[in-house]
């Protein structure tokens, strides 16, 4: 780690051009009380086998972030949904006032054939600086099912890093569902290893960018396992003088065969101060798989705009219902009634188009 | 009758293309007008430039709509006013239903606050009525419809919003004949003393049920020649040879 820079994240798993700036990215570290990660775990009892599948889990943000979160974790949560069973955790609501920092360390495993759905939110209650860096790690085992929502609403002078870490193995579903809406710096790092045979992994993400916050993503899909499925889609709109990074990587491993990943981006732009920059990436070192990605990026077509104010909507009516539309998907997903409800009126607040 | 909408002498470009030369057109209250011509002679266009699509700009001319020069105003302020345009291509919206669309846009129009539930009955006797499954209302607007359901959704539209003036750009294009049917009953069913219709096609069929005010041949984007429905039948029969002939 680097005292001056804070620690470093996100890392792109492919170099390009250093002058481009997307390498990786820098997230501060805060002071916190040092604590003994290994101690949670026994509490947890997960044992030394599970244990070790959870230490070797790599995740999007990368080791720097991993190792900050669990050496300060305020907050230790492990879910364990035995075979076949099927649950919905309660809603793990963190709330932030007065400078609240938060390092919380979630860890899921589902065994074979169960199923689980997990939702966490962070939502702040005032105006104070906070920080937040959450690590959530996934084991989804044969057969297994884990949905993961996520809403992050915190303020403008909030940091907020959102680091996950899922492996998927045979015929077990990871679905990911992510509301990024605020903070001062949003920085979320996904990797995904499909390495079970007809492993899935589904990633949903939407994310708000305005004034000069700044939102940086790093998404990665690692296929190992054979017949792998993994679709990641990441939509968003930018006004202000906002900076976002998106970085979407498929990766597919020598002797995944069959295996199938896609990948999409959508970002309005409201904003000629916004700054966006997008790489796909589709790495391949297996021949019998099939990579897909698409970015649309830009501001709304024309030809939309025109039809949709020949109903009597004005430009702006249009430009927040699109915005709102392309939120739509994650959006539906939010069944919290009191957390929808927040992420509706902060949605409005902010949504103040000109 | 008084006037509804008036085209005086409107010249417009599309990509600095001339695409109208001088165009007139006068549209009174309760009148239907229909609009043939040749491919390219500028039929959409005119619709475009009377809805007020920025792509296309109004170089000499003016449009009034009652009394009022609305050659300036947006194409929201347009609609606000009671003009509609149901589209030959209409664009497809992920994420927004069709049923919260027409709520969003009829409150809009109103300014009034709806009845959920009185909104929906209303919507779904609308749709019977356009031989529209009714789960068609809670999908999105007009993604994965077919281009006859495409159709349909346009005239729903215009249903729900009631304008004073309906141009309907080649609404039957690529409808079968039992869809042309259900929609020519659905602009039956809105026509009324007060509107009017506006109607671009080439196809009579859609315009059995209508009482067919005039008939305007548009080429070279100026109308060539007015007249009443039996120019219709004159085009059908001979097409617009002998009438672009006498103009070229």
């Amino acid at each position: 780690m680097n005292k001056n820079t804070g620690l470093s994240v996100n890392h792109l798993p492919v170099l390009t051009w250093n002058h481009i700036g997307i390498n990786e990215a820098q997230f501060p570290e805060t002071e916190l009380a040092e604590v003994e990660f290994d101690a949670c775990y026994e509490k947890s009892g997960f044992g030394k086998e599970i244990a070790e599948i959870f230490d070797n889990i790599e995740t999007g943000m990368g080791a720097e972030a991993v190792a900050f979160t669990m050496n300060h974790c305020t907050n230790p949560i492990f879910i364990r949904v035995k075979e076949g069973e099927k649950k919905v955790i309660e809603p793990l609501k963190y709330t932030f006032a007065d400078g609240a920092k938060v390092c919380d360390v979630t860890y899921i495993l589902a065994e074979k054939n169960s199923e689980v759905s997990v939702f966490q939110s962070y939502i702040s209650e005032d105006d104070t600086a906070s920080y937040h860096a959450g690590l959530t790690k996934i084991v989804a085992l044969e057969g297994a099912k884990v949905t993961l929502i996520q809403t992050q609403l915190l303020n403008d002078s909030s940091l907020h890093s959102n680091d996950l870490g899922i492996k998927i193995e045979d015929s077990a579903k990871v679905e990911l569902v992510q509301a990024e809406l605020g903070a001062k710096m949003d920085y979320v790092g996904c990797m995904a290893l499909l390495s079970g045979y007809c492993a899935e992994f589904v990633a949903d993400t939407i994310y708000y960018g305005d004034e000069k916050r700044k939102t940086d993503l790093n998404f990665i899909a690692r296929h190992t396992g054979k017949k792998t499925v993994s679709n990641m889609k990441a939509k968003g709109a930018l006004f202000g003088e906002t900076d976002k990074v998106y970085r979407g990587t498929i990766d597919f491993i020598n002797g995944c065969k069959k295996a199938k990943g896609d990948e999409s981006e959508e970002t309005l732009i409201f904003s000629d101060k916004a700054r966006n920059r997008t790489i796909p990436l589709i790495l391949c070192d297996e021949e019998d798989v099939v990579g897909n990605h698409a970015a649309t990026i830009g501001r709304i077509n024309e030809n939309r705009m025109f039809y949709l104010m020949s109903r009597g909507l004005s430009e702006n009516e249009v430009k927040e219902l699109v915005v709102r539309a392309s939120y739509e998907s994650v959006l539906s997903r939010i069944t919290d009634e009191e957390i929808r409800s927040k992420v509706d009126s902060y949605l409005e607040r902010r949504m103040i188009i000109e | 009758m008084s006037e509804l909408l008036r085209v005086e002498n409107v010249h417009a470009l599309a990509d600095d293309k001339q695409i109208l030369n001088g165009l007139n057109l006068e549209i009174k209250k309760g009148e239907t007008h229909v609009i043939m011509g040749p491919n390219g002679a500028g039929k959409s266009t005119l619709d475009s430039v009377i809805m007020g699509n920025p792509q296309y700009k109004v170089t000499e001319g003016k449009v009034f709509f009652e009394g009022e020069d609305i050659t300036a105003l947006k194409a929201d302020a347009r609609a606000r006013k009671g003009i509609f345009l149901s589209f030959q291509t209409p664009e497809e919206v992920p994420g927004v239903t069709l049923e919260d669309f027409l709520r969003v846009c009829r409150r809009n129009m109103t300014g009034q606050p709806l009845k959920v539930f009185a909104f929906r009955k209303e919507l779904k006797a609308l749709m019977d009525d356009l031989d529209m499954d009714p789960s068609y209302a809670s999908r999105y607007l007009n993604v994965g419809f077919s281009g006859g359901e495409k159709k349909k959704s346009e005239i729903l539209q215009m249903l729900v919003l009631q304008p004073k003036l309906a141009m309907l750009d080649e609404t039957d294009s690529g409808l079968d004949v039992d869809a042309v049917r259900v929609v020519s009953k659905g602009i039956k069913k809105f026509k009324n003393e007060d509107n009017s219709l506006l109607i671009i096609t080439h196809n009579a069929r859609i315009l059995e049920n209508l009482d067919i005010d005039k008939v305007h041949i548009l080429y070279n984007g100026r109308i060539i020649k007015t007249a009443g429905p039996e120019l219709i039948e004159e085009v059908n029969t001979n097409g617009f040879a002998n009438i672009i002939g006498k103009e070229d």
